[in-house]
This record gives structure tokens, C-alpha cells and sequence, in this order.
């Protein structure tokens, strides 16, 4: 603390106050200290009130004339593009320096012309570089985070504070708040990632990827959000998860998310703003940790068609819808244990004479008798 | 954890700290830096860059500063008029020193008129401020906005104390004096 030692302030004119840092900073940021040597010394000294008001009108007046100045502002994402930028380059210097080490005096110099050519060539590319909804949302946390990049070629494993896995794609990142699973468990996606998720039914799991919010309990599932794409695409391996999009949690109209199940997936369009929901392209079997149930082994000698559709239905956790009734009396005789899920579903088809169709994540067999 | 913990920190590859420290000053560095350059905000952020790039990769060597604000506006200052006292830079402008020295001061007519504009006395004192010489300017925001002492103050200006205390007293006794003698006669200022 500026404590004024031993001035003559009885002879300051307002001027003179204002070059006095202990007058200044106490106009500025007053300690209880201060504010008592102030008083005290107006009261000594009551002929010397106006000056001293004097001087702290004009101080007011300086700062009101100097409020465009500290209003100035760089905007959050500048800020933010620019601190990565400045990482950047650290790391850049960092593997600059561990390569050279041993070069003698030579690394500076090429550590600075490195600097100067891919920095000058990095600052165009931010500066040009839209800002994605992953930015503008991590940006908006105030809380620390923590953000891990994959720049290698392979998946990267993450294992977060509550045991759950990702395995991070190349080119992706992925943030969480420093007391991740405290309150809740939050995560932001940008690029590709696989979730296995610890189940905690008090703290679900979230994952914001662009406008696209996942919600699970415990799962394992796969987000695939790069912003050049401008599509978010949500594949379901095992569990149920729901995912709607980013909007105010109050808000009566929350926009309409879908639910998942296993070997479902969603695709959500940023133009269209819609939910596309299907079959992955090859759904594979189920395996629930928490569920021990038998595989089935997919040997069927006169098995009821009902028996069959439900070892599928069970072993992928796929819905299929047909009618009972025709297909009462329908048997099959066929081993499909290494047939994958379409080719098992063209297989029955081809034996009763139906056609399979899969509408909204579920499959539908239509026609189809046995005699 | 204060700020002198947290430059410790960031000494000892904290990178959390480190990056703290940048939240804390990035505000403030880029103004002061626009005012010192107000024609290129990349350049600005150029020069911040180089700021913390530099002290991340001399952390270990550092001392800790008694006020970082300060330090961090005086390494600014300085990258800044390094990049632009370099012979081949085009934006190489006048010594600091001459330029105020060819500073014309305005007479009360062009007072008059530049304060016709505006509106409000917020734009009226700003007008004024910003008819002071530069370094005039740039003492009053360290000192006023910023809250720098004047020895710190002298330090980023590279002058001593007592001349950086004349900078403010003049600028506080020309504004006075306009004030005075233009407004006090025409309207009222306040």
C-alpha cells in the first residue's frame, strides 16, 4: 500500500494531487487505510477542502474523457484465437529446440526463422478460420479446463476423472471443466470420438458437439462432429442414449430430440436443422457388460421364423416388426453364425418370401407366408 | 493465489498459471497497445503474441516482477517499438521525442470547433484528451486507467519519475486551462 510519507499537502494545488500517487490510487482503488488518511487530513486541514475537491472532480473528468479507451475490447474469440496461436507456436518451439539441441548456436537461428514463417503463415489461417460452436461454447466456460488435442494419426485414449474412456480421432478435440463429474459430467466435442461411459444414474453424460447435445447414463457410443461437415452423426454401440439440439434448458420449447438404441444412429443436419435417424451401416452384435446373456450361436433346423427374428432382434438390439400371424407356421433350416446382420435379415426373407425394409432405426418385414 | 504466486507458477511450467496470466492481461495490453498503434490491431496482437511466446520460453530465467501489469505493458511497449524502429520497416515512424516536439498545439478556435460535435461531456473531455500531445495521452491512461505509478510509468516511457509526473501536470493544467477559459465563458461545461 502507497501510504503518502511526510508531504506538505497543505501547498498542493489540484494539479499537484493529481501527480501524488497515494491521491491517485486512492481515488482510484481506495483501501480502508487510505480512506482514513484522506479524512483525517481534510479534517486538519478544512481551508484546503475545495482544492482537494477540485482535484478529485478532475480526476472523475479525466476518466470519464479516457472511458472510450478502457472500454476498449478485444471480442472472447479473438482472445481465444489468439492464445492459441501463442500455444502453438510454444510447441512448435518446443520440438524446435529438442530437435536442434545438439546443433550448437545454429537452433536459434532456425528456431526464429521457423517462427517467423509459420507464424506469419498460422496467423492468416486463424485469422480466416470460422468460429465453430465448439470455440464459442468452451470459450464461454469460466470455469479451467481441461482440453486434450489429437494432432498424432492414431486414436488417442482419454480417461476421465469418472473411469470413463474416449478414444479421440485425429484432427479432434475434446474439453472438460477441471471439477468434470463433481456436479455433473460434461464434455465438448470437435471432430470424432468414442464414448464408454461409467454408469452413474445420478449424473448423466453429456456431450455438446456443435448444436448437438448427447445425453447417456452409461453406454458406449461414437459422436462424430467436424465442423466442415456440418453434420453431426451419433452412432449407439451398446445402451440408449437421447440427443436433441442445443437450446435454453427452461424454454418450453426445447427442440425435439430421438432416442438411440444399440446400432441405431443419427444424423443431424445444420442446414436442415432435422434429426435423421437409421441403422449404422453394419450393426454388430451386442455385448452388455452388465447383462450376461448368451450369444446365440444362429443354428436353426426347423426353427420357428418367431424364434429366429428374436435371436436377431436380441443379439443386435435392433427392433424388427412382421406379421405374426402369416409368418406363424414359417421354419427355417440354415447356420448364419458369420453372416452379418443384412445378410441374416435377406436370408430369412429369401426362405418365406418377404422383403425387409429398415424405417427410422427399425426394421419391417413385409409379406412374406408359409403353408 | 495472487498474482506474484501465480507468475511462480507459471516459472515452474504451470501452464495453467500461464495461461491465467494471460486472461488476467490480455484486456489490457491490447488497449494500451492500440493506443500506442492504433492503425493495425493485427500487429498489436502480433506483439502480444511475441510477449508470451518469449516468456514461456525464458520463464525459468525470470525474476518476479513487484507489479505485472506493468511488466507486461513495458515488454509490449518495447516489442512494439522494436518491430517499428526497425530500419526496414515501413511503418517506421518519427523518434518518440520529435514527434512531440512538432506537436502543434491547437488554439481555443480549434478547440472550439472540434467540441461543436459532440454531445455529451463524456465527448467533450474525450475530445480534449485527445488533443494533448501523445505522450501526454499515453501518461494520463497509464496513470488514470491502468493504475501504474509514476516510477512505473516512467519506466515504460523510459524517462524518470519526476518527468513522467510532468507529463501529467502538464496535461492536467492545459485541460484545466481549456476548461476554464473556453467554457466557463461560452457554456457550461459541467
Amino acid at each position: 500500500m502507497l501510504m503518502p510519507v511526510e508531504q506538505n499537502y497543505e501547498t498542493y494545488s489540484a494539479a499537484d494531487f493529481l501527480t501524488d500517487d497515494a491521491f491517485v490510487t486512492h481515488q482510484l482503488d481506495p483501501t480502508r487505510a487510505s480512506a482514513q488518511f484522506w479524512e483525517t487530513w481534510l479534517i486538519q486541514y478544512p481551508h484546503r477542502r475545495d482544492v482537494y475537491q477540485q482535484a478529485v472532480d478532475l480526476v472523475e473528468a479525466i476518466r470519464l474523457g479516457l472511458d472510450t479507451y478502457a472500454q476498449t475490447y478485444l471480442p472472447e474469440e479473438t482472445v481465444r484465437r489468439l492464445w492459441l496461436r501463442i500455444q502453438e507456436t510454444n510447441a512448435r518451439e518446443a520440438e524446435t529446440a529438442v530437435r536442434t539441441r545438439r546443433s550448437g548456436w545454429m537452433r536459434w537461428a532456425a528456431a526464429a526463422a521457423v517462427v517467423l514463417t509459420l507464424g506469419g503463415g498460422y496467423w492468416w489461417k486463424s485469422a480466416t478460420k470460422p468460429v465453430t460452436p465448439y470455440d464459442r461454447q468452451v470459450t464461454a466456460l469460466s470455469e479451467s479446463l481441461s482440453e486434450t488435442v489429437n494432432t498424432s494419426r492414431k486414436l488417442q485414449l482419454i480417461r476421465l476423472p469418472d473411469n470413463s474412456e474416449v478414444w479421440l480421432a485425429p484432427d479432434s478435440r475434446l474439453t472438460y471443466p477441471a471439477d468434470f463429474g463433481r456436479k455433473n459430467r460434461v464434455v465438448y466435442l470437435s471432430g470424432e470420438a468414442t464414448f464408454s461411459v461409467t454408469k452413474d444414474t445420478d449424473k448423466p453424460f453429456f456431450v455438446h458437439a456443435n448444436d448437438v447435445v448427447t445425453r447417456v447414463i452409461g453406454t458406449r457410443f461414437t459422436v462424430r462432429a467436424f465442423f466442415r461437415e456440418k453434420r453431426v452423426k451419433v452412432q449407439v454401440q451398446s445402451g440408449q442414449v437421447s440427443v436433441y439440439r442445443n437450446g435454453p434448458a427452461s424454454s418450453a420449447e426445447r427442440p425435439k430430440g430421438v432416442m438411440l438404441l444399440p446400432n441405431q444412429q443419427v444424423i443431424f443436419n445444420n442446414e436442415t436443422a432435422q434429426f435423421d435417424k437409421m441403422l449404422v451401416d453394419t450393426p454388430a452384435i451386442v455385448i452388455t457388460p452388465y447383462v450376461r446373456k448368451k450369444t446365440p450361436s444362429f443354428v436353426y433346423n426347423e426353427t420357428p421364423i418367431s424364434q429366429v427374428l428374436r435371436d436377431i432382434k436380441e443379439a443386435y438390439g435392433i427392433d424388427i416388426h412382421y406379421n405374426k400371424e402369416a409368418l406363424e407356421n414359417c421354419q427355417l433350416n440354415s447356420t448364419m453364425t458369420n453372416e452379418t446382420f443384412k445378410q441374416k435379415l435377406t436370408i430369412v426373407c429369401a426362405t418365406i418370401g418377404a422383403t425387409y425394409e429398415i424405417i427410422d432405426g427399425q426394421v419391417v418385414i413385409n409379406g412374406g407366408s408359409c403353408q | 493465489m495472487n498474482e506474484q504466486e501465480l507468475w511462480q507458477a507459471f516459472q515452474e511450467g504451470d501452464e495453467n498459471a500461464y495461461t491465467r496470466l494471460y486472461q488476467l492481461h490480455v484486456q489490457a495490453m491490447y488497449r494500451y497497445g492500440m493506443s500506442l498503434v492504433a492503425v493495425s490491431e493485427a500487429f498489436v496482437l502480433d506483439c502480444v503474441h511475441d510477449v508470451f511466446t518469449e516468456l514461456w520460453a525464458k520463464r525459468a530465467r525470470l525474476t518476479t516482477p513487484d507489479n505485472i501489469r506493468h511488466y507486461l505493458l513495458r515488454a509490449l511497449k518495447n516489442r512494439i517499438m522494436h518491430l517499428l524502429e526497425r530500419k526496414e520497416h515501413p511503418r517506421r515512424p518519427l523518434e518518440e521525442v520529435d514527434y512531440d516536439a512538432l506537436w502543434a498545439e491547437p488554439n481555443d478556435l480549434e478547440i472550439l470547433e472540434e467540441l461543436e460535435a459532440a454531445t455529451t461531456r463524456q465527448q467533450r473531455i474525450q475530445r480534449l484528451i485527445e488533443q494533448l500531445p501523445p505522450r501526454q495521452q499515453e501518461a494520463l491512461k497509464l496513470r488514470f486507467v491502468e493504475n501504474m505509478n509514476y516510477n512505473q510509468i516512467g519506466e515504460i516511457m523510459h524517462v524518470n519519475e519526476q518527468s513522467a509526473k510532468n507529463l501529467v501536470f502538464r496535461a492536467v493544467e492545459k485541460l484545466r486551462s481549456w476548461i476554464i477559459t473556453l467554457f466557463l465563458t461560452f457554456f457550461t461545461f459541467f
